[in-house]
């Protein structure tokens, strides 16, 4: 044993830990029992212990979120915020969407007869195709559809297209 | 049956395949051992049964995580201490609470070893676990470790976390108050 082991806090421990004289002769046997068959039982309920553990951690969990302050009040403040954003934006979706349901195509046509002959082509295509793709499909399917092959030769010579940028192009 | 050794039981709980097997060689090791150890600071069966039964599933979950720089009962016998301490500081509250008085907890379990029918120790040895009663836990934990379980002062102080010196010198105030007590009654 070191010098350091024989003093506490600057006294002297040694012989402290002997067994003491007045507890000699009590019996150092071990008075406390158990029911019979305690100790055969008891690693199977552990195990049965084990099990439940394993079947209820999903509910420990969800009860844990529940029953922390801490966890309880980050879930309200995400649901509070989520509930109020989803508040929001119905809100002023609601203010957009009447007017414009509101809004019959035929009292448009009714009050602006030359509504049409004001409006270019290429408006009413940009309003009904989203994108570059959809406008192309149109056009091939419906204009060039009735284009005969000599028109478009036809076409092709009198203006002044160059036979890379044609290419290109396809 | 033989006893299978530690660094064997750690082989199968490691194993995936004999985890179970390997805890069960260890709770069969060792609870009477950690059973008795919590019995003498709750002193009540069914407190220990508990106790014991959430000792033994604290080590399962974390035996992944013990390390061989200290011995493995050491380690058990660390849980088994808290859990013991923890459920005495909680009873001694709710009584404190209850009745205002400090030690009414430690009356109850003075009359609880009177009373208690898996209590078979003759009157002098009723008489020292009573006077281990007037201890504070601490004390007592560390005077049965010394006492009844014969460990080494080194032994204790891994599963307590306190130095040599200090142990000793808590256990010879516990002796100390243990006579008073028994020279007084």
């Amino acid at each position: 044993m070191s010098q350091k082991d024989k003093t506490y806090k600057g006294k002297s421990i040694e012989g402290l830990g002997e067994m003491p004289e007045m507890l000699s002769g009590v019996s150092k046997e071990n008075p406390f029992t158990v029911p019979d068959g305690y100790f055969d039982r008891l690693p199977v309920m552990i195990s049965e212990r084990l099990k439940e553990e394993n079947e209820n951690r999903f509910y420990r969990i969800v009860k844990s979120m529940y029953f922390k302050p801490r966890l309880a009040l980050a879930t309200a403040g995400i649901v509070t915020v989520v509930l109020v954003s989803l508040f929001l934006i119905s809100n002023h979706s609601n203010e957009i969407l009447p007017d414009i349901s509101d809004i019959s195509i035929s009292d448009i046509l009714y009050e602006n007869p030359d509504f049409f002959n004001s409006v270019e082509e290429s408006d009413i295509l940009n309003i009904f195709f989203v994108n570059l793709e959809d406008e192309q499909n149109f056009l091939s399917d419906l204009e060039f559809s009735d284009i005969t092959d000599d028109e478009l030769i036809e076409y092709l010579s009198n203006d002044d297209i160059e036979t890379d940028e044609l290419l290109y192009n396809l | 049956m033989t006893e299978v050794g530690d660094k064997k039981i750690l082989e199968f709980f490691r194993e995936e395949s004999s985890r179970h097997y390997g805890f069960n060689l260890l709770v069969r090791k060792y609870q009477q051992r950690v059973y008795m150890h919590i019995r003498r600071m709750v002193i009540v069966h069914d407190d220990a049964d508990d106790l014991v039964q959430d000792t033994f599933i604290k080590v399962w979950k974390n035996l992944s995580n013990f390390r061989n720089d200290s011995q493995l009962f050491t380690w058990i016998y660390r849980i088994a201490t808290n859990e013991a301490l923890s459920f005495l500081k909680q009873k001694k509250r709710k009584y404190m609470l209850l009745t205002f008085d400090l030690h009414h907890y430690d009356k109850l379990l003075t009359g609880n070893i009177q009373d208690d029918n898996y209590f078979t120790g003759d009157e002098v040895e009723l008489k020292l676990h009573k006077s281990l009663l007037i201890l504070p836990e601490k004390q007592r934990l560390v005077f049965n470790m010394k006492y009844f379980d014969n460990m080494k002062y080194d032994e204790i102080s891994e599963v307590t976390g306190t130095s040599v010196g200090a142990l000793k010198a808590s256990y010879h105030i516990a002796v100390k108050k243990i006579e008073e007590y028994l020279r007084l009654n």
